[in-house]
């Protein structure tokens, strides 16, 4: 009784919840998206909900869903490690910093956090490529652009069901 | 004897005009030879407008009965009917499929023929990378049905996919041979000149590679075959990769290196066979 006392059985919900999302979306990631590249590019919203995520829980929060979401990208990813678990944590940290010092967050506040997010989390994966093969930095940064320009209509549903998730939290 | 006075004095007239008219009627049918005397006609005349209207009358409440008491089968008929059409669909879209596996398998056949020492394993494409940096893929296939790291992967051509490059019991990652990370030993065009097919980024994203390090005296023309010359053991030997559809200059002017237009269509891929294993030539 004294250890049910002691879990917060909100928390434990919201955290279910959030990872459902991050299953959901890397599903979607992955199955669908991948197959959709109007721009030459293809879509990929997963930092944009870390975004979020850090936004509504703070920055340790988004921190620790980084890494989740991180690992869960590098494992289905081929050619990455790690790289997928550093940026998406050091996003998800920074998303609840500024959060807290910086913006507010309203939806347009929201946006520019994600494209941020979104554009950082290109560059991570570009480096590799510039680093090792020597690729040219202009295509690389183009590249980047559209990816998140690509990737940013696919973050508004994760401000919204973050939001609605958080809300509670948020009321108290 | 009122009756018997009252019977001869009318019967008999009646009696002959019964029997006038009788005899009229048989004598004219007779001579018509089966058209209607002009009493019948006149009758008949009259009765057909009244005919019709009770037919079409008959025929409109056959119609509203029909539609209230066979609406229903009519339902049933048309759902009936439109599922059949939905199988009939599906059967046509499994045709199709069958017919594309078929032509696939057949090409396979020419290939084995062409290169008997090859174990070849067929696997679909379960899934490409999400990654703009990448250009890979999963198949159905892994550990379990044989597949091993480093394995080449073709089309039913002969043409040079990838290869295997992560490896689990049932699935695999195949890296393209236009990824960034892809170097493959190649032979151009009919002299045979050596070279090595080495990704580049942009290339890449326009669906192409690179052959460079071409061997000293070496000339390569647009339009040369570019195949896998088997060195190192990690491709066999013969694998068609693509075409030169270009020849193009370092940065610094001193070395020149041929963009290939890859032989398999990466976009319209979607089954693949792994070849297990083959003979090496010393």
């Amino acid at each position: 009784m004294i250890i049910y006392d002691l879990i917060d059985l909100k928390k434990i919900r919201r955290a279910l919840l959030y990872f459902a999302c991050i299953a959901v979306l890397l599903y979607v990631q992955e199955t669908m998206l991948s197959r959709i590249s109007p721009l030459g590019v293809r879509a990929m919203p997963m930092p944009a909900l870390i975004a979020a995520i850090g936004l509504f829980e703070g920055g340790l929060w988004g921190g620790l869903f980084g890494v989740l979401a991180g690992l869960m990208c590098d494992m289905s990813s081929s050619g990455t490690t790690v790289l997928f678990t550093i940026s998406f944590a050091a996003l998800g940290f920074l998303a609840g910093l500024v959060c807290e010092v910086l913006i507010n967050r309203r939806f347009y506040s929201y946006m520019i956090a994600a494209a941020a997010g979104l554009f950082l989390a290109a560059v991570c994966q570009a480096l590799p490529v510039w680093i090792y093969h020597g690729a040219s930095p202009l295509a690389l940064l183009r590249t980047a652009g559209l990816q998140s320009a690509w990737s940013l209509p696919f973050a508004v549903p994760s401000y919204f069901v973050c939001r609605a998730i958080a809300g509670r939290k948020l009321k108290e | 004897m009122k009756v018997k006075r009252y019977l001869l004095r009318y019967g008999v007239k009646v009696a002959a005009v019964l029997l006038v008219a009788v005899l009229g009627v048989l004598i004219g049918t007779g001579i018509r030879s089966g058209l209607a005397g002009p009493l019948t006609d006149g009758a008949g005349s009259l009765k057909m407008p009244v005919q019709k209207a009770a037919t079409a009358l008959i025929d409109w409440m056959e119609s509203i009965y029909g539609y209230v008491y066979q609406y229903d089968r009519l339902v049933e008929e048309n759902n009936s009917l439109r599922a059949q059409i939905a199988e009939l669909q599906e059967r046509a879209r499994d045709y199709d499929e069958i017919a594309a596996e078929n032509e696939r398998l057949r090409q396979l056949q020419n290939l084995r023929e062409k290169h008997e020492d090859f174990t070849y394993e067929s696997a679909k494409i379960v899934s490409w990378d999400s990654s703009n940096y990448a250009s890979a893929f999963n198949i159905s296939k892994g550990s379990d049905q044989g597949v091993e790291l480093g394995d080449s992967v073709v089309t039913e051509y002969g043409a040079l996919v990838g290869q295997i490059t992560e490896l689990g019991t049932n699935w695999a990652t195949v890296r393209t041979l236009i990824d960034v990370n892809t170097n493959v030993g190649a032979l151009i065009g009919e002299m045979g000149s050596s070279g090595m097919v080495v990704g580049e980024f942009s290339l890449m994203q326009q669906g192409q590679t690179r052959v460079t390090y071409l061997s000293s005296g070496s000339q390569i023309f647009q339009g040369d075959e570019v195949l896998t010359s088997g060195a190192g053991g990690s491709f066999p030997p013969g694998l068609i990769i693509g075409e030169i559809s270009a020849i193009m200059s370092e940065a610094g002017g001193q070395t020149t290196y041929g963009v290939i237009d890859p032989a398999c269509d990466l976009s319209t891929l979607s089954q693949v066979f792994v070849i297990k294993d083959y003979e090496i030539v010393e």
